[in-house]
């Protein structure tokens, strides 16, 4: 019975079926006047079926639909996209303020490391440091690359000018 | 402005689209839910809502086919069926048919047609009528291949033997 109901399933998708699933339904249709009949019958229901006189449309039904298309109100546009043109030069300026923001804090804005290297410096010592403005005012005065110059202090001349005077 | 006019070209296109699906699938489609619903007026409203919604997919940019078309419109039925209990048969519909395609055969067909269930009638009408294999029904039905070629066998045999009482 199951093996009948197989192919009766096969009758009834014939137009279907793949070369290999006709091959073996012929061969089984060959040993079997029971399914030989009711192949007969799906094959008449198919022809009748396929030969039904359609129904004509009715011929309101196109105006019907185009009228019901015209007579919906259109789909409104959303409002980030009706507003596309206007929010694209205001989300540059915010950018740019943004940014000309974050630059002015930067600049003003000491990061807690360097605060804390600047808070434990060393004052610079007069005349170890730096060298002390008296020594500075002779270093300026002496003319260190003059021939008068190495004559009285020297060929040591940095030395001599470094020298930190006593004040 | 621009969305305006773009909008506008994307209405004029869909609506050419839709009187070109129109022009290929109304008749189709409207027997298709004739032979659901056995009733002229439901046919074609839910014909009418088909291609609405067809063309409001179409305004969205999105493609449509016969499969989605007939998927739609078996939903709607279904819709009718769930709204309406019963859907009372139009036995006067039959007069659509031209005088000289109104045989005795046709008319027993019809008649075959009036006592299968809804399913029945939908699965031979998509094989048989509207030429898509069981497995595209499948598809369109949300249930695999195998349950379509059950019940395309179930609805042939009920089909035949209807068809023989009424010859």
């Amino acid at each position: 019975v199951n093996r009948h109901r197989r192919f009766r399933e096969m009758l009834a998708r014939r137009i279907e079926l793949t070369p290999a699933d006709e091959q073996r339904l012929r061969a089984h249709l060959e040993g079997c006047p029971e399914c030989r009949e009711t192949a007969a019958a799906y094959e008449h229901q198919w022809k009748l079926l396929r030969s039904l006189p359609p129904l004509e449309t009715p011929p309101t039904l196109r105006a019907s639909v185009l009228n019901r298309i015209h007579a919906a109100p259109q789909p409104a546009v959303r409002w980030y996209r009706r507003r596309s043109s206007l929010m694209a030069p205001l989300a540059a300026a915010a950018l740019l303020a943004l940014a000309g923001i974050a630059w002015v804090a930067g600049s003003r804005v000491i990061a807690p490391s360097r605060r804390i290297q600047l808070a434990t410096r060393r004052p610079p010592r007069p005349g170890i440091d730096l060298p002390n403005e008296r020594a500075l005012r002779r270093l300026l005065l002496c003319g260190a690359s003059r021939p008068s110059h190495q004559a009285q202090h020297g060929s040591r001349q940095r030395r001599c000018c470094f020298t930190p005077v006593p004040p | 402005m621009q969305e305006d006019q773009h909008a506008a070209g994307a209405a004029v296109s869909a609506e050419n689209h839709l009187v070109h699906l129109m022009d290929e699938h109304e008749r189709a489609i409207y027997n298709f839910m004739f032979g659901l619903l056995r009733d002229t007026d439901r046919a074609l409203d839910c014909t009418q809502d088909t291609f609405v919604r067809a063309y409001e997919h179409l305004r969205k940019g999105k493609a449509i086919n016969a499969a989605w078309l007939y998927t739609v419109a078996r939903n709607r039925a279904m819709d009718e069926f769930r709204r309406n209990k019963r859907v009372q048969p139009d036995l006067d519909a039959l007069e659509g048919v031209p005088v000289h395609h109104k045989t005795d055969e046709s008319l027993a067909v019809q008649q075959v047609l009036e006592c299968l269930s809804p399913p029945d009638r939908e699965v031979l009408y998509l094989f048989d009528v509207a030429g898509f294999k069981t497995d595209e029904i499948g598809a369109m039905l949300g249930v695999r291949g195998t349950a379509i070629r059950q019940r395309l066998s179930r609805a042939r045999e009920r089909f035949r033997l209807l068809y023989g009482a009424e010859a």
